[in-house]
């Protein structure tokens, strides 16, 4: 009993903790969560659905307050998740029948690819355009270029670039996410940006409500497999107001530092989880 | 005299903290009211999302930006079906 309570609290607090960093970055957090519960003893089969369910309690938080701030462009992110949920609902299925070994293989890639596309993320691209409203510069009908507003209001308008390749990768994500119990937004995230130049706070945004369709899909698919027991709740917990408190404090951290501290702890976990498979 | 309605930042804090109860009587060991709090919790953590993007779906029919309107029937019909082609093949 005394354990069961010290694994809940555990949970609840790597939880709380790698969800609110996964909403800073846009990285949903699972991909540092369930590693670090595999480094603790728990199977990769049983960190999966904490892991999942924890990234879909942080986003289920973040997504509200981040689509208040106009960030979230919602016309590239369901264009975007036809792939990845297609692809996520494949990679669960697979998961069950794949060994333990080939999982740890899985995940520790994630996290040293997750690592280098984090460390080689760039600055600002767009620039804002003075006087300009969110009216004048945002969404349009039947067009994935928006806009969105930088810490002191101004318009900073963008387009999409390369759109078919992003969206080859976002899928590859997806099945990613199905397979390893991670969220993928580890991927989405630098895919968005890096290749479809998309802003890094719209992406980071963008990927978290990716990440909720995602996750509802492996979540119910673990559902069926039976393997979403009472472990997840205190993931849940720690997720939900780690997802809350990210979204609140992302537009006041340096996403530069951010990046930079998720890109060296994401190549050490990854590297340990290489070495034990 | 008539409430006015819940903004979408209260509504977001009430769901919140809702959830947050739910979460917490599902981790206690009492059944059968944490078995149920678990299935709730389960339901609204697939469902939600769901709703978000009927509500998408009814804000650009509204202007009518029907190519995506399009796309999420599109993505409602993939995630709902691979989901269930998931399931069935695991069954």
């Amino acid at each position: 009993m005394e354990s069961e309570l010290l694994a809940a609290v555990l949970v609840g607090g790597l939880a709380l903790v790698t969800a609110t960093l996964g909403a800073i970055g846009g990285l949903g957090g699972a991909v540092l969560l369930v590693p670090m519960l595999v480094l603790l003893g728990w199977s990769p089969l049983e960190a999966a659905p904490i892991g999942i369910a924890m990234s879909a309690a942080g986003a289920l938080a973040a997504v509200p307050r981040q689509t208040l701030t106009g960030l979230t462009n919602y016309r590239l992110g369901v264009s975007l998740e036809i792939a990845a949920s297609f692809a996520a609902a494949a990679g669960a299925l697979l998961s069950i029948l794949l060994p333990v070994a080939a999982v740890q293989y899985a995940l520790g890639g994630s996290a040293v690819i997750a690592s280098m596309a984090g460390g080689l993320r760039r600055g600002q691209r767009n620039q804002p355009v003075e006087g300009a409203r969110m009216e004048d510069l945002g969404d349009r009908p039947g067009r994935l270029a928006s806009a969105y507003p930088d810490q002191s209001g101004r318009v900073i308008p963008y387009e999409i670039a390369r759109f078919r390749t992003g969206m080859g990768l976002i899928g590859g994500a997806g099945l990613l996410a199905g397979l390893t119990g991670v969220s993928g937004g580890f991927i989405k995230t630098p895919v968005m940006s890096e290749v479809m130049r998309v802003p890094v706070k719209v992406a980071a945004a963008t990927t978290m409500f990716m990440i909720a369709i995602t996750a509802a899909v492996t979540i119910a698919v673990y559902t069926s497999q039976g393997r979403i027991t009472a472990a997840i709740a205190p993931a849940v917990i720690g997720g939900l107001l780690g997802g809350r408190i990210g979204a609140a404090v992302q537009p006041r951290l340096p996403a530069t530092l951010v990046r930079r501290l998720l890109s060296v702890s994401l190549l050490v976990i990854g590297i340990v989880l290489v070495v034990r498979a | 005299m008539k409430r006015p309605p819940l903004s979408p930042s209260r509504a977001s804090d009430v769901l919140l903290i809702l959830l947050l109860l739910v979460a917490f009587v599902a981790t206690l060991p009492i059944d059968p009211i944490g078995t149920i709090a678990l299935a709730v919790l389960t339901t609204a953590l697939v469902v939600w999302p769901f709703g978000v993007l009927v509500w998408l779906a009814r804000r650009w029919a509204r202007i009518g930006d029907l190519r995506f309107v399009g796309l999420v029937g599109v993505l409602l019909i993939v995630a709902v079906g691979s989901a269930g082609l998931a399931i069935a093949l695991a069954g």
